[in-house]
């Protein structure tokens, strides 16, 4: 016993069984747990892992053992860098590695793939934090406020470009945002910034007409109105209504 | 689909406990469910230092400190400082980052003849955190000296050190259009020293106004790295041989470097 080749088989949710060493099917916890508890020689199921996700995962786990036991010729940078291009994935398959490394107790793993998602969180505004993962906003509009006044300081932060980012020009499409009295806002319509103004110069004006007429002629022209409403010291809301004229 | 349908609380709590203070509060206005999240005890625990519990032991407020939910916690920290070290040193976060900032009082500090009354007084005063001030009477000899054990500040941050004094406007004498020398040593080894003048009028680039009622002077700064850098020590002097009166010290102050200003 304890020969370095021994294997573990595992077997995933849809079936499919993988033979791997020992060395690296004990990175996760739970499979060790499961091997040193059990009957070593059974196939050990990991029920809510798909093949392809276990895949990557076993890939993972036999780089970090060869390199720690010096099978492979890695320095740490170029580890880091191999970690770096192992997270480059779309992000369902991201969070596919999330909960399996969750399940399989792979701490390693775990703190990288998380922190792959935090840094897709670090800097943002809430609603560019909702359009990046597809969360929907649920406050009402009192609640909101109530949960910006709780959290004002995080706000007081935010200087520079503001960025609010419009996807579709429907016809008649009503946008907001709410943003530093500091700030600049800086809004980009179907890839063309189509307005830029310093809040300072809208300050006092109810509304505000801009015309804007693409470089494509044959798109129509753009007019959008600014209201903009006070919800508390130093933050205002801006109301972006869009409209398409032929 | 929706990050917070898919992922358990748990995984979400490390990834918002992964990015930063300012971060979390931010996120709390994407949704309901993100707010729960963003919130929780796991989250801001990892956002006070690794050491709090011991660094709030030592003030009288202690045991309603620990029950506060860590959010509310970390917040308080970062707003109203704690006095230990009997009452003569304090502590504080820095809101953005939790990185820890301490002032040393002027009963932490070495004072040269702080101990004869006719030389330097020592007062209550209402703007000073601390329980006691020194107040500079006369002297020839000024010399203060501080020190701090660089492993009780937060790894990984540049920190700065200044002075905070005042110079009584009806008593002071000896520093206005004169300098003082200010001293920055880490680990045995002189790091700055420089002459400054404590007038901010002579001086109004280097002597601000606090906004706490008191003004600040950088003494020097360096890196942290990982707390084994042994002893940072700080020194005022001025024994040119002249009378100096009216310099009321609050202490000397260490936080971390804001790259804002």
């Amino acid at each position: 016993m304890g020969s370095t080749s021994t294997k573990i088989k595992l077997r995933t949710s849809d079936q499919k069984v993988f033979e791997v060493e020992k060395a690296v099917a004990v990175q996760s916890q739970t499979i060790k747990y499961i091997y040193e508890n059990g009957c070593p020689d059974s196939v050990i199921h990991v029920h809510s892992v798909s093949g392809d996700i276990l895949s990557k995962i076993l890939d993972y786990c036999k780089k970090h053992v060869n390199s720690a036991a010096g099978k492979e010729d890695i320095s740490p940078e170029e580890l880091y860098e191999w970690d770096a291009n192992f997270v480059k994935v779309d992000q369902n398959t991201l969070f596919d590695l999330i909960l399996a490394a969750n399940c399989l107790k792979i701490e390693s793993l775990l703190d990288l793939t998380c922190q792959t998602v935090a840094n897709m969180i670090k800097g943002k505004r809430p609603e560019e934090i909702r359009t990046t993962f597809n969360i929907k906003n649920d406050y009402t509009i009192e609640a909101e406020e109530a949960v910006r006044r709780e959290n004002k300081w995080a706000f007081d932060m935010l200087g520079g470009v503001g960025t609010m980012v419009i996807e579709e020009l429907a016809d008649d499409t009503m946008s907001k945002c709410v943003t530093n009295t500091k700030s600049r806002v800086c809004v980009i319509a179907a890839n063309q910034i189509v307005m830029m103004r310093s809040i300072s110069k809208l300050a006092n004006k109810k509304s505000i007409d801009v015309y804007k007429q693409p470089q494509n002629p044959t798109t129509p022209r753009i007019k959008e109105s600014v209201k903009q409403r006070n919800v508390g010291t130093g933050f205002i809301e801006l109301f972006f209504h869009f409209k398409c004229k032929m | 689909m929706d990050i917070t349908r898919i992922l358990p609380e748990e995984c979400l709590c490390l990834i918002i406990s992964l990015t930063s203070p300012v971060d979390a509060c931010r996120s709390a206005m994407v949704s309901h469910a993100l707010r729960s999240v963003a919130d929780c005890d796991a989250v801001w625990e990892k956002f006070l230092p690794s050491d709090y519990k011991s660094i709030i032991s030592g003030s009288s407020s202690s045991s309603s400190l620990l029950s506060l939910g860590k959010k509310d916690l970390y917040f308080y920290l970062c707003s109203y400082p704690i006095l230990f070290q009997n009452g003569t040193m304090s502590f504080q976060l820095e809101k953005e980052s939790g990185k820890k900032c301490y002032v040393l009082g002027a009963r932490a500090l070495t004072i040269i003849w702080g101990d004869t009354p006719s030389y330097w007084t020592w007062t209550s005063l209402q703007q000073s955190r601390f329980g006691e001030v020194a107040e500079l009477r006369i002297v020839w000899w000024l010399e203060v000296k501080g020190k701090i054990d660089s492993k009780i500040l937060s790894p990984n941050t540049n920190y700065v050190a200044y002075l905070v004094f005042k110079l009584n406007k009806r008593y002071a004498r000896g520093f206005s259009r004169r300098n003082v020398t200010l001293q920055f040593i880490v680990n045995e080894v002189v790091s700055k020293v420089w002459n400054v003048s404590l007038e901010q009028e002579d001086n109004p680039q280097h002597v601000r106004a606090r906004g706490d009622g008191w003004m600040e002077v950088e003494i020097g700064e360096f890196f942290n790295e990982c707390g084994d850098d042994g002893t940072v020590e700080f020194s005022l002097m001025e024994v040119n041989g002249y009378t100096k009166r009216g310099l009321i010290l609050e202490g000397i102050e260490l936080r971390p470097k804001n790259f804002a200003n």
